[in-house]
């Protein structure tokens, strides 16, 4: 039996690769400037914000949760950035106060969570709609434009005039996430944790703990993820991210991480990241509009969770 | 006539290579109460599961009888064609949604319809009827979650005669019921069997076959041993036919001239909701056994000791200092472990394997960071071989393991912190007779080593042949604390009572 386990893991690990492969072979054959390296780059760049929000949300996920107020943390955390920026010119400033915003929403979002037993759907539901309505408060609907060159750096700054800024950051969270999952304690005491919560209590595991530091943690890495955005957008928009928490759950999903929680793979995430990322820039490039995009987006994550629904019930 | 109503001949069914049941052949009277034992993973499941048309089976046939009263062969693609035939299974967890009344709950895929619309009169009526036919005295308005399990039972067997059913299996009846509940269902058989329904009655406990059973079926490592009539068998012999070879328990002997230092005590404590105050002592290298009816309070001690509930009332003391037992985390530091009364939702994570689940609270010994996997692997080696849990490798999902192996694994995960107390609730409920003197032998072995066991049962002969000393509670309160030597079982009922 315990083959079948593994089996299924292969599978859905060569399935997803097979997907990847196909799709970069489809958009080579279809647009010529796909298999360019200034594209593959883009791609990169293009899924960083994604690919650190997913961290996270793969920790919440694991846990059984969700979390939908990751993109109007973004705007939120983009536009408060803006102000700090414009008030004090200072880069430092601004990059703490994005971290210790996200922290202190993620850090909510935990405690009412599991203190007051509330399902992290709506504790999360009610943080999207706060943080969306305050980006609007402050900014009375206006964009907050900056165009000093120590803003936009990190969302769209380079290595060596080749890499981006934000791809390096994109892989420092991910090995920092992998190294968490697979060597710490606490990593493991997630997937214990997501695998069947009063167990864990019951084996002397602070669950709640647990709970609060995973979504603090993920508060973080959106709170650095939305300063990558405003960087790349030049400045606080409070319209910004609409939907974005809906490409991180797709990735994660895609990604083989069980929505009941307790089961998923770092690097299947990663491959979910880079799957939707190819796709939305292949069919950009393509010219299909974003609308149509939306669509086969919506019916990519509905195949994903079939599948995984299909294969975990044949095991 | 011929009285035999389902014939199945040399059934074999095999999964991704391993054959769990190999040409059986099995046979049921009308009328009879068939008792069907083995040790978990023996076949019995399996069997039953292709009866009801759960699994398809790889060879062999299926009759049943037809009205007639010739044996027909049979097909069971679905559980649905199988409840359609009138064969219907009572699981262990029961199947009823707790948020509907009883009658929607018995009529629910099936319900009566009055212009397309469901006739709640029609459904209220019929199922009283029901209910009525096993002389039971509710309303089928009454909402599930408001039952008792020995009533939600009844429900369930009152769904199985809605379905016309001939043959109903009970699986493990009575593993959650009082014993005066158990009377009452052994009552409910009899009525069953009267009306010419078989029973086919899967258990592990000796004396309820014997008093219910008519014929025994015993299955090992997926073939049928015998089939034997049940006054022509004893305990001794069925028990030799089930594990496959005699089994040798030693005794529990408890050396009185032992240093008797107290290693838990709780003083003037309440439990759960009750208003009781009781002291609560409990020895080195001694296994206490702690009975009472459901209901009376066990299950709340053992959370108040462990810090699942906080204490109202009350100080606890471990090796005669006064400790702040506020969570299990803060239990477990000082050295009291709780091995949970439900395996599956409490004990284990089902879905990831032995390993993980055996070191998960022994992480806090390891490091934070950089958690060694050669470590991980020794420990639970050292585990497994201590327990002999039979499994293909540590990374086997616990979800695969037959219960008994799933309990020696939460057992292992409370030896691999080597405390000084610890609570067994319930520690072989659902467990096979091997295991179980396994399981009784490993709590030996640690009361022996100077270990305080803590062991509640509502099994009784489990409390005398296991325990040291043994406590009745009764309503939150301990009615009876006395040394095994000069107990017996109506002592402790009678305790238990009153």
């Amino acid at each position: 039996m315990i083959e079948l386990t593994k089996n299924r893991d292969i599978i859905r690990q060569s399935t997803l690769l097979v997907l990847l492969l196909f799709e970069i072979v489809l958009f080579s054959l279809l647009s010529q400037t796909f298999m360019t390296s200034s594209n593959m780059i883009n791609i990169l760049r293009q899924v960083s914000i994604t690919g650190v929000s997913s961290v996270g949300m793969f920790m919440i996920i694991l846990l059984g949760g969700i979390d939908l107020s990751v993109g109007a943390m973004y705007a939120f955390i983009g536009v408060v950035s803006a102000y700090v920026f414009l008030g004090t010119q200072s880069t430092a400033l601004t990059v703490l106060t994005a971290l210790g915003l996200g922290t202190v929403i993620g850090w909510f979002n935990g405690t009412v969570t599991a203190k007051f037993k509330i399902p992290p759907f709506i504790t999360t539901l009610a943080t999207m709609s706060m943080c969306r309505g305050a980006s609007y408060v402050i900014t009375g609907g206006t964009p907050i434009g900056v165009s000093n060159r120590n803003f936009t750096i990190l969302g769209s700054g380079y290595v060596f005039n080749f890499i981006p800024i934000p791809v390096i950051i994109m892989i420092f969270v991910l090995m920092i996430g992998f190294f968490i999952m697979s060597y710490t304690r606490f990593g493991r005491h997630i997937y214990a944790c997501g695998g069947n919560e009063q167990a864990s209590r019951l084996s002397g595991l602070k669950t709640d703990l647990i709970k609060i530091v995973v979504f603090t943690l993920a508060g973080t890495l959106n709170g650095l993820a939305a300063i990558i955005l405003a960087g790349r957008l030049g400045g606080g928009l409070p319209a910004s991210g609409y939907n974005s928490e809906m490409d991180v759950i797709t990735a994660v999903v895609l990604g083989g991480t069980s929505m009941t929680g307790g089961k998923g793979k770092l690097w299947g995430v990663i491959t979910g990241v880079l799957l939707i990322g190819i796709l939305t820039n292949g069919l950009t490039m393509i010219n299909v509009s974003t609308y149509w995009q939306q669509i086969i987006k919506g019916m990519i994550i509905l195949l994903a969770v079939i599948f995984d629904t299909k294969a975990s019930r044949k095991s | 006539m011929n009285n035999t109503i389902l014939k199945m001949s040399n059934i074999s069914k095999q999964f991704s290579g391993v054959t769990v049941l190999d040409h059986v052949n099995f046979s049921l009277e009308k009328g009879e109460v068939h008792v069907l034992c083995g040790e978990n993973g023996a076949g019995k499941s399996t069997l039953m599961k292709i009866l009801t048309g759960v699994y398809q089976r790889d060879d062999g046939e299926i009759f049943l009888q037809d009205e007639t009263g010739e044996l027909k062969p049979t097909e069971f693609a679905s559980p649905k064609a199988a409840l359609d035939t009138g064969i219907s299974m009572v699981f262990q967890e029961f199947n009823l949604m707790d948020n509907m009344s009883i009658a929607e709950n018995i009529y629910i895929g099936y319900e009566p319809t009055k212009h397309g619309l469901v006739d709640h009169k029609t459904i209220s009526k019929q199922a009283d009827e029901q209910l009525k036919r096993l002389s039971l005295n509710i309303p089928s308005t009454r909402v599930v979650n408001t039952l008792t399990t020995a009533e939600k039972q009844c429900v369930e067997i009152a769904k199985c005669l809605s379905h016309k059913a001939k043959i109903i299996i009970l699986d493990e009846p009575t593993s959650s019921l009082s014993e005066k509940e158990v009377v009452t269902l052994f009552e409910l058989i009899r009525l069953l069997k009267s009306q010419g329904i078989s029973i086919i009655y899967i258990s592990h406990r000796m004396e309820e076959i014997f008093e219910i059973g008519d014929r025994i079926t015993v299955f090992r490592d997926g073939q049928l041993i015998d089939t034997v009539n049940v006054n022509e068998t004893d305990t001794n012999e069925l028990v030799k036919m089930i594990i496959g070879r005699e089994f040798k328990e030693s005794t529990s002997e408890f050396n009185s001239e032992q240093d008797k230092t107290v290693l838990l005590e709780c003083r003037d404590i309440s439990v759960g909701n009750f208003d009781a105050k009781f002291d609560f002592k409990a020895y080195a290298g001694e296994i206490v056994g702690v009975f009472g009816l459901v209901g009376a309070g066990r299950t709340e001690l053992a959370r108040t000791i462990f810090g699942l509930d906080p204490i109202r009332d009350g100080k606890i003391f471990k090796n005669g200092q006064a400790i702040k037992v506020t969570s299990p985390s803060s239990a477990i530091k000082h050295g009291i472990g709780l091995v949970p009364e439900d395996r599956k939702t409490q004990g284990l994570i089902l879905t990831h394997n032995i390993r993980d689940n055996l070191t998960l609270s022994k992480l806090r010994d390891l490091p934070w960071v950089l958690i060694s996997r050669i470590k991980e692997i020794q420990i639970t080696d050292k585990y497994m071989n201590l327990l002999s849990i039979a499994c293909h490798s540590q990374k086997q999902m616990v979800e695969r393991l037959s219960g008994g192996n799933q309990q020696k694994v939460v057992i292992a995960k409370w030896l691999s912190l080597d405390l000084d107390v610890l609570i067994m609730d319930e520690p072989t409920r659902g467990v096979d007779v091997g295991a179980k003197a396994e399981i009784y032998e490993i709590m030996r072995d640690l009361a022996k080593a100077g270990k305080c066991i803590i062991m509640i049962s509502s099994d009784l002969p489990e409390i005398l042949r296991v325990s040291h000393r043994v406590k009745v509670m009764h309503d939150g309160n301990i009615t009876l604390d006395a040394p095994i030597t000069g107990l017996n079982q109506e002592i402790i009922m009678h305790a238990a009572i009153s």
